[in-house]
């Protein structure tokens, strides 16, 4: 038994769920009203002409024949229900299969337009939260299908209410006890069917984990990314043996859930069943007596049917409202989120100094810091590399100093002013970056170059970076020059880059967008040596008044570098000139030597 | 455009927004203003689209319903006054009963015309399946067992262009990797090298000549299964897959027998990830990615192409293929993992493709290749001594090693 305070706890939950939905009905008023507006048209239409169609004018007709009028009298009856029925059709298949759909357009332009817009300014650790990161992807991928489905099922209801107060009203004129046993029965059914809604929705849940199990198996032996790897080893006997478990689980949830839902089901229709035994029983006996006429039988036994399935329908859509009332929470958090990263009040001055001051950082969630106590400084126009062992924090430090991240200990400092107080994008554009993992868009490359709108005054800049990342040769194999797209996502003419390739484009984009420093991870990772050895020889000679900071695990590299600091284990553990570390003999000594070995010998 | 292809292109610009891997740059640049404006001219295109064709589709299915639901319904009710009113040829009560039935009527007819209609559907579904369970795959096994011991692997004038290609990538290639040779492919980025090691995979057969292993075309051998071609061989790729499995399960790539164990651990030492694994909550039985734990570990992508090197430690192969193995490894790492292989590979045949030359220089043959050709091939010393393209390419990428050295001395 349910304590009264659950009891009113589940009103309460209700109540939000509702208020909920009632936000997402807001948005979709805000973003395209005559959507709205013309939905619920729908349903007022949908519900009056179903009124009139299956109740009103049946009643009339059976009257006038049972009064015995002329034909052409019950011929009108007969077309004008006809001529209702098609004007109610006409405006739904109009509306709903046309209109509504360009319209739902409409909706998702404007939904989306504030929801990337949000997205953008989220943190970068949301990214690591798994539980806010599934219900952000969750609310950003079925935003305007979720709104738009929730008026339509506004709209569902209002037309199932009408047509069941419509058919309420007729059998209170023909026999008021028809009308209370049929509420009784439409509730009992009502509530069993709630119950399955209930249990089904559990069976989903409990379901859910062994679906996404398969899920991955199917995309682990379908996907291209993973097709070398499934034809190499065996792994997809693993893979296999995954899907079965799986499988096995699906089964056995559903054998779990299937008796419950059996002995609902059974209720159900037993309820269906007596309900109609007891109406028709009273019915026929009302007929006899003679206090129905035939005509008023058969209308009385259209509205009790009617009546029974709009109900059933009302409850049916009823429990929808739970689950978008669940979405539509998640929505709300979402829009609410508040960056934690916010900009400063400042301008962003030259930048003459940038000081790392006792810099502490750990990724929300994790053991142990990424960074313990970092210091150090770098002047203008200072070329410095950060070297170290896999894992020692030096990706972790290039975020901090972008501001994906906030230290969670110390501060950065521009100019001796914490980079906190800056305004962020003027701050952030001061930095052309490359990352380890850059992306290529599906766009053309002029505006992969750009990443901004590109506009023909631009192709000097463009074609000019391109050179100096040594693009150039590829390029001139391209019919369409730096108009060419990338991959084939928007056009099956698109071309896709290999990977040296796609990290010249990204390598370009720092050249083109001309910042005061430049900040490079890793940039010649999947570069031949020539070029990488031309990219070194650009970047020196493009960022002479530049602060370049840059990693890399070829220590060749790093020799361009005025200055090295090498860490392990998320600390600072030596700092000098190529030169200076050499002759500190430490852990850089030993690595560069390792690597020189091979050169060397 | 077909819609299927335009809601294709929304999806993409909309998973720009969310995922993770583009968050950086979507953050430090204005390409989300490109992403954007490709979403809104998606949109635009798919309302064009769908007000060129649904007003006519719309009016369409009112035409059908009208006739399937309204005039039959009504036309019949009609019918049956007119019998029971004017000729007098039914009675009144069957009228009702008329006029009660056609309307369930109606509305189980208008159901089974809109599930005929799903069979539609339904059979190019099947079509498309049919096709699929029918295909017959290209690579096709031979009659043969491929060896078992290590074998001479050969290339004779072999030619490959990539199907819708207008250009050969690879432009007739001799090599031979005798068995338990080292060798390392080299050259400029595009330069055919990956695509070679495909063709060593018999991911695909070449267009024009012939590879061969222990002297017979690799066609005439089975493909997979335990006396598999393929079995014979162990890679690790550029781009590298880790699946939502164990660590251990990740290494072997295969269901774990007695005795694994040891082979594992070795596997994790050689490839430098064990201390690692010893860190994590599991160890070797961890689970990897957030697939379905959230508590699964996210290697960084040094470890995970350690894991990726583990399984060919793990697998007891005859030719072992490395392609750009160490491109996110410190160089530490990248030392020992090559020391390793080098010990572990003793007897087997290895290739090895790499940016990082010094690798090359633990090869017995270097070949270096150009738009898919081999322009230059023997001993590092050898090419040294040639002064070619191979040296060139060395001295710029040892220079400042080098430099170091005389500066030493």
């Amino acid at each position: 038994m349910k304590s009264k305070k659950e009891n009113r706890k589940s009103a309460g939950e209700q109540w939000q769920s509702m208020k909920n939905c009632a936000f997402m009905v807001g948005q979709v008023a805000k973003y395209s009203p005559s959507f709205f507006v013309l939905t619920m048209l729908e349903g007022i239409i949908s519900g009056v002409t179903g009124a009139l169609v299956n109740t009103v004018l049946i009643k009339v007709l059976f009257d006038r024949l049972e009064l015995g009028v002329s034909f052409a009298s019950v011929a009108l009856v007969i077309i004008v229900t006809a001529a209702v029925h098609f004007t109610g059709n006409a405006y739904s298949f109009f509306y709903g299969w046309a209109i509504k759909q360009w319209l739902r357009q409409k909706l998702q332009r404007g939904m989306h337009k504030d929801l990337f817009a949000k997205a953008r300014s989220l943190d970068l650790s949301c990214y690591d939260d798994p539980v806010f990161y599934n219900d952000f992807v969750w609310a950003i991928n079925q935003a305007d299908s979720r709104a738009s489905n929730i008026v339509d099922d506004i709209r569902i209801t209002m037309t199932n209410l009408i047509f069941s107060f419509a058919s309420l009203i007729l059998l209170l004129t023909i026999d008021p006890v028809m009308v209370i046993v049929s509420l009784v029965f439409s509730f009992i059914s009502s509530r069993i069917s709630l119950l399955t809604n209930k249990l089904s929705k559990k069976r989903e849940e409990a379901i859910m984990p062994h679906t996404r199990r398969s899920d991955y198996v199917a995309r682990a032996l379908t996907l291209p990314e993973y097709a070398k790897e499934t034809r190499i080893g065996h792994a997809p006997d693993l893979l296999l043996a995954k899907y079965r478990e799986s499988i096995d689980g699906r089964k056995k949830v559903t054998v779990r859930f299937g008796k419950k839902l059996c002995v609902l089901g059974s209720a159900y229709e037993f309820s269906r069943t007596c309900s109609s035994v007891i109406l028709h029983v009273y019915m026929a006996w009302k007929l006899f007596s003679g206090a129905i006429t035939l005509g008023g039988f058969a209308a009385a036994n259209n509205a009790v049917w009617n009546l029974y399935w709009g109900f059933q329908e009302i409850a049916e859509n009823y429990t929808k409202f739970v689950n978008h009332g669940l979405f539509a929470e998640k929505y709300r958090t979402f829009l609410a989120y508040e960056p934690k990263i916010t900009s400063g009040e400042k301008p962003v001055p030259v930048i003459d100094t940038l000081t790392f001051d006792k810099v502490r950082f750990r990724y929300p969630g994790a053991q142990s810091d990424s960074l313990d106590e970092i210091s150090f400084s770098i002047r203008r126009g200072e070329k410095v590399a950060i070297v170290g062992y896999n894992g020692a924090g030096k990706t972790t430090l290039i975020k901090l100093l972008l501001r994906l991240y906030d230290p969670t200990e110390g501060s950065i400092r521009v100019n001796g002013e914490d980079i906190r107080e800056l305004e962020l994008q003027p701050y952030r554009e001061k930095y052309g970056t490359v990352f380890q993992d850059f992306q290529i868009f599906a766009s053309t490359i002029a505006e992969n170059v750009i990443a901004d709108i590109y506009t023909d005054d631009l192709r000097q800049k463009v074609e000019q970076a391109l050179e100096k990342s040594t693009f150039s040769d590829k390029l001139a194999t391209l019919e369409n020059g730096i108009d060419t797209p990338l991959t084939r996502e928007f056009d099956d003419k698109g071309v896709n880059l290999s990977g040296g390739e796609s990290q010249k484009i990204a390598i370009a984009r720092v050249f083109a967008h001309d910042g005061e420093i430049i900040v490079m991870d890793e940039p010649s990772s999947a570069l031949d040596p020539i070029s990488e050895y031309q990219l070194n020889e650009t970047i020196l000679c493009h960022a002479q008044d530049k602060t370049v900071i840059f990693i890399s695990h070829r220590l060749s590299t790093t020799r361009m570098a005025d200055r090295i600091l090498m860490f392990a284990n998320g600390r600072l553990i030596e700092d000098g000139s190529h030169e200076e570390l050499m002759k500190l003999n430490g852990k850089y000594a030993e690595m560069f030597r390792m690597q020189a070995e091979k050169y060397t010998a | 455009m077909e819609m299927a292809v335009l809601d294709r292109q929304r999806d993409y610009t909309r998973r720009t927004f969310y995922l993770s891997d583009y968050a950086k740059e979507m953050r430090l640049s204005s390409i989300g203003n490109v992403m954007m404006q490709r979403f809104h001219r998606t949109i635009g295109m798919i309302e064009a689209f769908m007000k060129k064709k649904l007003p006519f589709h719309a009016f369409l299915r009112l035409m059908m319903i009208s006739i399937r639901n309204i005039l039959c319904y009504h036309g019949a009710s009609l019918y049956a006054v007119f019998r029971t009113i004017v000729s007098g040829t039914i009675r009144y009560g069957d009228c009702l009963v008329i006029i009660d039935t056609i309307s369930r009527l109606s509305y189980f007819m208008s159901n089974i015309g809109d599930t005929a209609a799903e069979f539609q559907g339904h059979s190019l579904y099947v079509n498309n399946l049919r096709a699929f369970l029918e295909y017959q795959p290209k690579i096709a096994d031979g009659p043969l067992p491929a060896p078992e011991a290590c074998a001479d692997l050969e290339f004779h004038d072999v030619h490959f262009r990539y199907d819708g290609q207008e250009k050969e990538t690879i432009r007739g290639v001799n090599l031979r990797i005798r068995a338990g040779e080292k060798i390392a492919l080299v050259g400029l980025n595009g330069a055919g090298k990956t695509t070679l090691a495909k063709l060593m995979l018999r991911f695909y057969d070449p267009t024009d000549g012939v590879i061969t292993y222990g002297g017979n075309d690799v066609r005439s051998y089975e493909v997979e299964g335990k006396n598999g071609y393929r079995e014979r061989i162990s890679v690790v790729f550029q781009d590298f897959k880790l699946f939502a499995m164990s660590v251990a399960d990740n290494i072997l790539l295969r269901e774990r027998q007695k005795g694994d164990d040891t082979l594992i651990a070795e596997a994790m030492q050689h490839s430098g990830i064990a201390e690692k694994v010893q860190t994590l909550p599991e160890k070797e039985n961890t689970l990897l990615t957030r697939e379905f734990d959230e508590n699964g570990t996210v290697l960084s992508g040094g470890e995970g192409q350690k894991i990726a090197i583990a399984r060919t430690f793990a697998k007891d192969a005859q030719l072992v293929i490395l392609d750009e193995p160490s491109s996110a490894l410190d160089p530490i790492a990248e030392y020992k993992m090559y020391e390793n292989m080098m010990q572990v590979c003793e007897g087997k045949s290895v290739v090895f493709i790499s940016h990082r030359l010094s690798s090359a220089t633990l090869a017995d043959t270097i070949y270096f290749l150009e738009n898919g050709q081999v322009i230059e091939q023997g001993t590092h010393q050898a090419l040294m001594a040639q002064n070619g393209k191979y040296a060139e390419m060395f001295r710029i990428q040892a220079r400042n090693y080098v430099q170091e050295k005389g500066e030493m001395e």
